[in-house]
């Protein structure tokens, strides 16, 4: 019993062995779905993918070759006329050049005749212009400086002066061309009966002009 | 891994090593023309640019007949040069004052043409500065004015005077006038 019993622990002490001579590499594979198909299928897809990109990026390089293989054919037929076109385009740039510049040049804002006579046609009887002194520099700064003379009696006179500042600043035909109106002396006439007026108008710049 | 191991696997893995293969051909091709599309695309729109510049410009030049356009300018230039002052022609300038007070009936008391300044960067033409005083009736003054300002020659008036002619002639109602205006030329 005691030597059964010695058995008995021993073995339960030491695991049971036995050699195991199986190569696994040698073995066949037993499971349901081989690995070599997950290996193959993981191959065989990343090749596709990879052949089907460098395709279709082969496919995109070509037909880009072609689309500028087609408009450099077009360029090429329309290379004489457009070089004749440009040409043209060139000589009416030019031409148009000289006309503008000429256009630029006598382009007048308002011509002195024109003020004359609008001058003439605003005039109240009691004032006489005696001299219209005009500068014109085509840009701001221009301006006319009318000197004359009013009837009447000092208190009259200066008030028909500065009537006539007001017609020159509020017309509308004078409004749309002068930028200002200023009466820039009033003095009696030494020979008397009369008061001499200085008024000065600036006009408006070229283009900033109102139409009337 | 020995050549022998390589010639193992490929025996055991024939499909997976050639996936590999092409796998790896595909990638070194991939990377080494990465840009060749872009380059592609910036070309085939540089030139597509240059086509429809192109084609716009044969367009227009067809469609609105730029040759019969250009001939009317040219013959328009052609026209507006006839009417430029030589400035080193004093004679024939003069003349055309000397013109207007004939028509006009105004009296030219002194025309002068003045020493020509041409700014920098100016354009094609210059302007050829006068100085002319005159006396006249209002009606003739004004005529004269009238005519120079749409007269032949290109005009721009820098400073005009209007004065009550002086002397005896003041009752007549003579104005006197002085303007300093410049024609439009060439030296």
């Amino acid at each position: 019993m005691a030597l059964i019993k010695k058995s008995d622990a021993a073995s339960a002490l030491a695991p049971l062995w036995h050699p195991n001579f199986r190569n696994f590499e040698k073995l066949p594979d037993t499971k349901v779905v081989r690995t070599t198909f997950f290996i193959n299928v993981t191959a065989i897809t990343l090749a596709a993918s990879l052949v089907i990109l460098v395709g279709y990026r082969q496919y995109r390089i070509r037909d880009l070759n072609l689309q500028i293989q087609e408009t450099q054919n077009v360029i090429q037929k329309n290379t004489k006329e457009n070089t004749e076109a440009i040409k043209l385009s060139k000589s009416f740039d030019d031409e148009a050049k000289k006309l503008t510049e000429a256009g630029m040049f006598a382009r007048k804002f308002l011509p002195p005749s024109e003020l004359i006579l609008l001058l003439g046609k605003t005039l109240p009887k009691e004032v006489q212009i005696e001299s219209a002194d005009m500068r014109f520099s085509g840009a701001s700064g221009d301006q006319c400086i009318l000197r004359g003379v009013v009837a009447g009696n000092k208190d009259d006179a200066s008030g028909l002066a500065s009537n006539y500042e007001k017609i020159l600043r509020t017309s509308p035909v004078f409004a749309a061309k002068f930028e200002s109106v200023n009466t820039a002396s009033l003095n009696p006439d030494p020979t008397g009966g009369f008061l001499r007026f200085e008024i000065v108008i600036k006009f408006k710049p070229p283009g900033t002009e109102k139409k009337s | 891994m020995t050549g022998s191991d390589l010639i193992v696997l490929l025996k055991k893995q024939p499909v997976g090593v050639a996936c590999g293969v092409i796998s790896v051909l595909c990638g070194v091709t991939l990377y080494l023309g990465s840009d060749s599309i872009e380059v592609a695309k910036a070309k085939a729109e540089e030139v597509q640019k240059q086509n429809q510049v192109m084609l716009t410009n044969v367009r227009n030049s067809a469609g609105l007949s730029l040759a019969q356009q250009t001939a009317a300018m040219q013959q328009a230039a052609k026209q507006l040069e006839s009417r430029l002052v030589k400035a080193n022609q004093l004679a024939t300038n003069l003349q055309y004052f000397y013109r207007l007070e004939s028509d006009t009936g105004v009296k030219l008391t002194d025309v002068r043409q003045n020493q020509v300044g041409r700014a920098a960067g100016a354009g094609l033409y210059i302007g050829i500065p006068y100085s002319v005083t005159f006396q006249g009736s209002f009606k003739q003054v004004m005529e004269f004015l009238q005519r120079l300002e749409g007269g032949k020659h290109f005009s721009k008036y820098s400073t005009v005077s209007f004065n009550k002619a002086a002397g005896a002639e003041t009752s007549a109602g003579l104005l006197s006038v002085s303007l300093n205006i410049e024609l439009l030329g060439t030296p």
